[in-house]
């Protein structure tokens, strides 16, 4: 019990000392999250969109696949992209393996179900009124898309929360792809995991303070946008 | 330029398996208003809603402006066409931009359709909220923003679904005032109501439209009831002391309507072939048309059509007692209905 205190002490006095390295992993993790979650709205958003429009035989069952795919653990995704982008593998010769864009494309593929489903249910929350407004005022398919997309800003906002919120915390795709390598493909959930194998817990204690602190700030951020959405 | 609006030959909609809709024919001549009258529930909205092109029909043909409507030409149709719904969704923004929405979508420019939408709104008497979130409106300022909304894009056909419904006196004379214009621009217009009284002021036809099916009377004597067996015959109560004999082999809730054309009125109770006879006093009196309105409370009130010359024959007035009579086969049934 003291031990777990006494690192917890620790680690509040290591965040007043924490240097350079911990806000590169920061900024690494920020930049992967923020550019794989921008990839996975601008493919989930629309595709959520569409399924939720759309009627045709078998969307139950591309939904409840959709949902299943929400629970696919992070070091299986790494695993299988490990596989497809080693030298040795499908992709290999792209050279991706151990890049920032291999973690990007792993955690875009994480995200994509989960905003991909939150983004269909907002849709399915919508009122109907609302693509039968725009259609009889003579909206194509486009500015019906664009106006069901402002309309419901709240929900397709939440989706994108929680696509970010899902890869900024992850470290199986950016252990497995992203190698842990210093100043470059660290992150802060990586950096963690590292800390705590070398016995180094206060610091690793203190690296998650980081990371709460930092998703706590975009989730404020998102917060605010959240609110502009309502200010009609 | 065609002289008719819309055109409608047998369109049915159902929905998994159940006909909501069908009527046989329709036609709306351009520059004319034709209300359709039902109660709750008779396919009103159904009908305004395949006529906007918003839900395609099941089966029929649909023929807009000449163009007969097809699955490729819908979106292109529709520019032509505008449902103003009963409940009209408010996008969340300002007044002036649920305005200006439609003419941005016809690719007008965004100063044009300001000034476009200003002077709409200004006609409806909502200049002063162009800047207003629109959400925050009143159930009839919402309504009016509606039917401006719909304007503004100067359709050739405007569909109104319930338009007075809801709205105090004032708000419901300035709908009224801008639906009078519509036909001298050569628009034309279907409104559906369940208020005879808003059909029979507006509209230059009136048709009926009971159990999704279409009636060229308009909903005078429009009953709703349960259909049971009484001594053999089918016969629904209409109040209390008034049972409707009738032909049919349906059971169970329905609905019935009474042409008032059919209704004969005699000073006292006659022997007749007519299986149904009913005391009753004259509770109102009006002119339409080339006729007279009577109506008389049996207990419900029953309307019917007599010429100017049957009415002064007879001497009708106020208060005065009546017998109402007609013919079982004059009664038209519509199953289905609510009891």
């Amino acid at each position: 019990m003291s031990w777990t205190l006494d690192q917890f002490i620790q680690a509040l006095r290591l965040l007043g000392s924490l240097d350079a390295d911990v806000f590169r992993a920061v900024a690494v993790s920020l930049g992967m999250a923020s550019a794989s979650t921008l990839l996975a709205a601008a493919a989930g958003l629309p595709l959520g969109l569409g399924l939720g429009l759309a009627r045709f035989r078998g969307k139950r069952l591309l939904t409840t696949a959709l949902h299943a795919l929400m629970a696919v653990p992070t070091v299986l995704i790494g695993l299988v992209f490990y596989a497809v982008l080693s030298r040795q593998g499908l992709l290999g010769g792209w050279r991706l393996l151990y890049t920032r864009s291999a973690i990007v494309l792993g955690q875009c593929v994480l995200a994509l179900p989960l905003v991909t489903a939150l983004a269909h249910a907002a849709t399915a929350g919508l009122d109907p009124r609302v693509r039968r407004t725009a259609q009889t005022l003579g909206a194509g398919r486009w500015r019906t898309a664009r106006t069901l997309l402002s309309e419901g800003r709240r929900g397709y906002l939440a989706a994108v929360v929680a696509g970010f919120g899902r890869v900024f915390g992850e470290v199986g795709i950016s252990m497995m792809l992203g190698g842990n390598i210093h100043a470059y493909t660290r992150t802060i959930t990586t950096a963690i995991a590292l800390e705590t194998a070398k016995g180094e817990v206060a610091l690793g204690i203190a690296l998650g303070i980081v990371l709460m602190v930092v998703a706590l700030g975009m989730n404020l951020v998102f917060l605010r946008l959240h609110g502009s959405g309502e200010r009609t | 330029m065609t002289p008719t609006a819309i055109e409608v030959q047998g369109l049915t909609k159902a929905y998994a398996g159940r006909r909501v809709l069908d009527v046989e024919q329709f036609a709306l001549a351009r520059g004319t208003i034709a209300a359709v009258v039902g109660p709750n529930g008779s396919g009103k909205t159904t009908l305004l809603s395949v006529l906007a092109l918003l839900e395609p029909a099941t089966t029929g043909r649909i023929v807009l402006l000449g163009r007969t409507v097809a699955g490729g030409n819908r979106p292109a149709l529709r520019q032509h066409i505008v449902l103003v719904h009963e409940e009209p969704w408010m996008f969340s923004t300002t007044v002036l931009k649920n305005v200006t929405y439609g003419l941005l979508a016809r690719g007008i420019g965004r100063r044009e359709a300001r000034r476009r939408a200003a002077v709409t709104l200004d006609a409806m008497g909502l200049a002063a909220s162009a800047d207003r979130p629109a959400r925050h409106l009143s159930a009839g300022q919402r309504r009016r923003v509606a039917l401006a909304r719909a304007l503004a894009v100067e359709p050739e056909v405007l569909l109104l679904d319930e338009p007075m419904a809801g709205l105090d006196a004032q708000h419901a004379d300035v709908i009224e005032r801008a639906l009078a214009h519509l036909p001298g621009q050569g628009r034309s217009v279907v409104l559906a109501t369940h208020r005879l009284a808003t059909a029979y002021r507006l509209a230059d036809r009136c048709v009926g439209l009971v159990g999704g099916r279409m009636t060229e009377t308009p909903l005078d004597n429009h009953f709703a009831g349960t259909i049971v067996e009484t001594g053999g015959e089918p016969v629904m109560q209409i109040a209390p002391d008034c049972a409707v004999h009738l032909a049919t082999d349906l059971r169970g809730p329905a609905h019935v309507v009474i042409d008032p054309r059919t209704v004969i009125l005699s000073r006292r109770p006659m022997p007749s072939s007519a299986r149904n006879a009913f005391l009753g006093r004259v509770a109102a009196l009006a002119v339409q048309g080339e006729g007279v309105r009577v109506t008389v409370d049996v207990g419900v009130p029953v309307v019917a059509l007599v010429t100017e010359r049957s009415f002064r024959e007879m001497g009708l007035a106020l208060g005065q007692r009546v017998a109402v009579v007609f013919k079982t086969l004059s009664v038209s049934v519509y199953g289905g209905g609510r009891a």
